[in-house]
């Protein structure tokens, strides 16, 4: 019977045992035993091909059976024999083809950024959030700037009223994924680099498992709950994030959670501790954008995660850019860590990742108004009973495509009281259906109406379901 | 796992985060060996265990064996590998991990240090921008050889 040492990170197959004793003439012999006895060993002891893999040593006293007579070593009851994890490893040697060196020349010509700059994009994993408006001009711009591995996450697909501004897909890509149209033009962009992409929702159960891939997060996304959520899990996992964002003429720049000598700098609940109230601010779907915006604002965002990754440069950390396309006005503020954050403030109280959708509707859920769907108006404009449709969006809306609604804009609703009926069902609709909720909300409120319906999903839902041959916008 | 209920309103998913707690002072004390050193440094990490924390509570610096570049790569020896293993359970201690340092390279593992990796064990990487601290993390392989990030703790004594 010899004595076998088992290494700490092997004891859970050994149900915690160090020492063995098998019985065994030759180590071949005794490595058989020994996987026989614990099968899930016998991957650690043998390579497919049934050799002594090279991250284990085995040991018979002091000397290495690969100085000895390797599997065919005899041992005896007297020998202790020693199976010891190899541990090695280092850095990387980046090193760069000719084509791209070629590629990269412009990069590596400048004296403040050099091959060494180059070598920290080829070896940086970026996670960029949303392929869209933002994430259009951010991709373009990292993986032709040769950022080794981009994962892209994103569960949208390609429409032709992204086209507008989302310039990283044509129309042949309408229909498709935009993870994957978005990775076939990134490589056609560069070869050398990887792409990675994910076609799901980033939700709170699968981010942190995501980001822990990542050294730096871009989040290009158009809502509040993934906001809070890429910044809660980019804090939660020392991550640093690298934000934007438009809204209709305006744009926002910002790097979360950037390491300073040691100190995190500020994240994005320190600009905005909590979400504004549900409805208040419209996605770029409802409250629309101008084009070019996203594109100057995804470039300045792709600016800065090459800064973070690189090291060159002053990285806009504690600091937020703004930009304002109609005054052609800049501003940069300054942005302070603050006590009350509760992420990494004096008390943290969010310890790990909350449901956002909830949290960015907190406050909003006794406003909840009265819903029916598109199936609902279908068959009421099929049936007997009597009711009004009113359609509270833009006259230029209304003009593109309508469903016979009687048009009173939001901006005028409150004036127009008189003109809602009060002795039938009233079905309130916009495009989405957030216009229409808060017309609903303002004539409860000020005139007491209680007969007021909102088309969930509005007019655009209503299309697709009993209209298909009209142009949705 | 630490929860908190700060929003009443919002429900708290359960996800796994394996933890590593090392005091400020042990880091310092790494940090005296590591700093100022041309080449990638190496050491054994030793303390408790249950399923998802680690406490770090001490360690044993090593010598770097490695025959290729130091500045990039390490290795140790069986033989500190066995002593590191012995000393831990003479202190009724487990053997954590592996703390090794990268020059003016992030605390991410290489693929170098992937593909040399042992499952089950904390790889602890020290990153040193011009041969100064810059940034410590901890992480572990997975069943699938890849690396999870273990949420590494400084603890204030």
């Amino acid at each position: 019977m010899a004595t076998v040492f088992i290494p700490s990170p092997l004891r859970k197959f050994t149900e915690n045992v160090s020492k063995i004793e098998v019985d065994a003439h030759t180590i071949g012999e005794l490595l058989d035993t020994m996987s026989k006895k614990y099968p899930e060993l016998k991957k650690y002891l043998y390579t497919p091909e049934g050799k002594t893999p090279s991250f284990i040593n085995i040991f018979v006293d002091d000397d290495d059976i690969r100085n000895l007579e390797m599997e065919n070593t005899p041992i005896s009851a007297k020998n202790l024999i020693s199976t010891v994890p190899a541990i090695a490893g280092g850095i990387d040697d980046v090193t760069f083809s000719k084509a791209e060196l070629a590629r990269y020349n412009r990069h590596i010509i400048i004296p403040e950024f050099g091959l060494e700059a180059q070598k920290k994009l080829k070896s940086a994993r970026v996670l960029v959030v949303g392929s869209g408006g933002l994430g259009s001009p951010l991709l373009l711009y990292l993986a032709a700037a040769g950022v080794g591995t981009i994962g892209i996450v994103d569960f949208d697909i390609v429409e032709d009223s992204n086209l507008h501004r989302q310039v990283l897909f044509g129309v042949d890509e309408i229909g498709l994924s935009k993870v994957e149209a978005a990775k076939k033009r990134l490589e056609g962009i560069n070869p050398y680099i990887t792409i990675e992409v994910y076609n799901e929702k980033l939700i709170s159960g699968n981010a942190l498992e995501l980001i822990s891939q990542y050294d730096v997060i871009a989040d290009g996304t158009d809502n509040f709950p993934t906001r809070y959520l890429v910044n809660d899990a980019c804090v939660l996992s020392d991550k640093i994030n690298v934000y934007a964002s438009i809204f209709q003429f305006e744009g926002q720049v910002s790097v979360f959670n950037y390491l300073n000598d040691g100190v995190r700098g500020p994240n994005y609940r320190d600009l905005y501790e909590t979400p504004p109230p549900a409805g208040l601010v419209p996605s770029c779907a409802e409250g629309g954008v101008l084009g070019v915006l996203p594109g100057i604002i995804g470039s300045l965002q792709a600016l800065e995660v090459i800064k973070v990754i690189t090291g060159v440069g002053e990285v806009l950390s504690g600091k937020l850019y703004t930009f304002d396309a109609l005054e052609f006005q800049s501003r940069t503020f300054k942005v302070g860590r603050k006590e009350s954050n509760p992420l990494n403030g004096a008390n943290p109280t969010i310890m790990a990742l909350i449901d956002y959708e909830q949290f960015c509707n907190i406050g909003n859920e006794e406003r909840q108004v009265k819903e029916i769907d598109a199936d609902d108006l279908s068959a009421l404009m099929e049936g007997e009973e009597k009711f009004q449709l009113i359609d509270v969006r833009e006259q230029y809306e209304f003009d593109l495509v309508n469903i016979g609604g009687e048009l009173i804009p939001l901006g005028t609703i409150l004036n127009h009281s008189e003109k809602i009926q009060r002795d039938k069902k009233v079905i309130v609709h916009c495009k989405m259906g957030g216009r229409s909720a808060k017309a609903i909300r303002d004539l409860e409120d000020r005139f007491g109406f209680q007969n007021l319906y909102n088309l969930k999903g509005g007019i655009i839902d209503y299309l697709k379901e009993y209209e298909p041959d009209l142009e949705a916008y | 796992m630490k929860t908190a209920f700060s929003y009443s309103k919002a429900c708290y998913l359960n996800t796994i985060v394996l933890m590593v707690y090392l005091e400020e002072k042990t880091l310092r004390e790494i940090l005296n060996l590591v700093e100022k050193i041309p080449e990638e440094t190496c050491g054994f990490l030793l303390g408790t265990a249950n399923k998802y924390d680690k406490n770090i509570v001490t360690f044993i610096a090593v010598k770097n064996v490695s025959k290729e570049n130091k500045a990039q790569r390490y290795e140790i020896s069986p033989k500190d590998y066995l002593k590191a293993e012995n000393a831990a359970s003479e202190n009724k201690m487990t053997l954590l991990g592996i703390y090794h340092t990268h020059l003016n390279w992030p605390a991410i593992p290489s693929e170098t240090d992937r593909i040399a990796a042992f499952p089950n064990l904390s790889y602890t990487i020290i990153s040193l921008e011009e041969q100064v601290f810059s940034d410590i993390k901890s992480w572990l392989l997975t069943e699938d050889l890849k690396f999870k990030e273990e949420k590494l703790v400084l603890n204030k004594i």
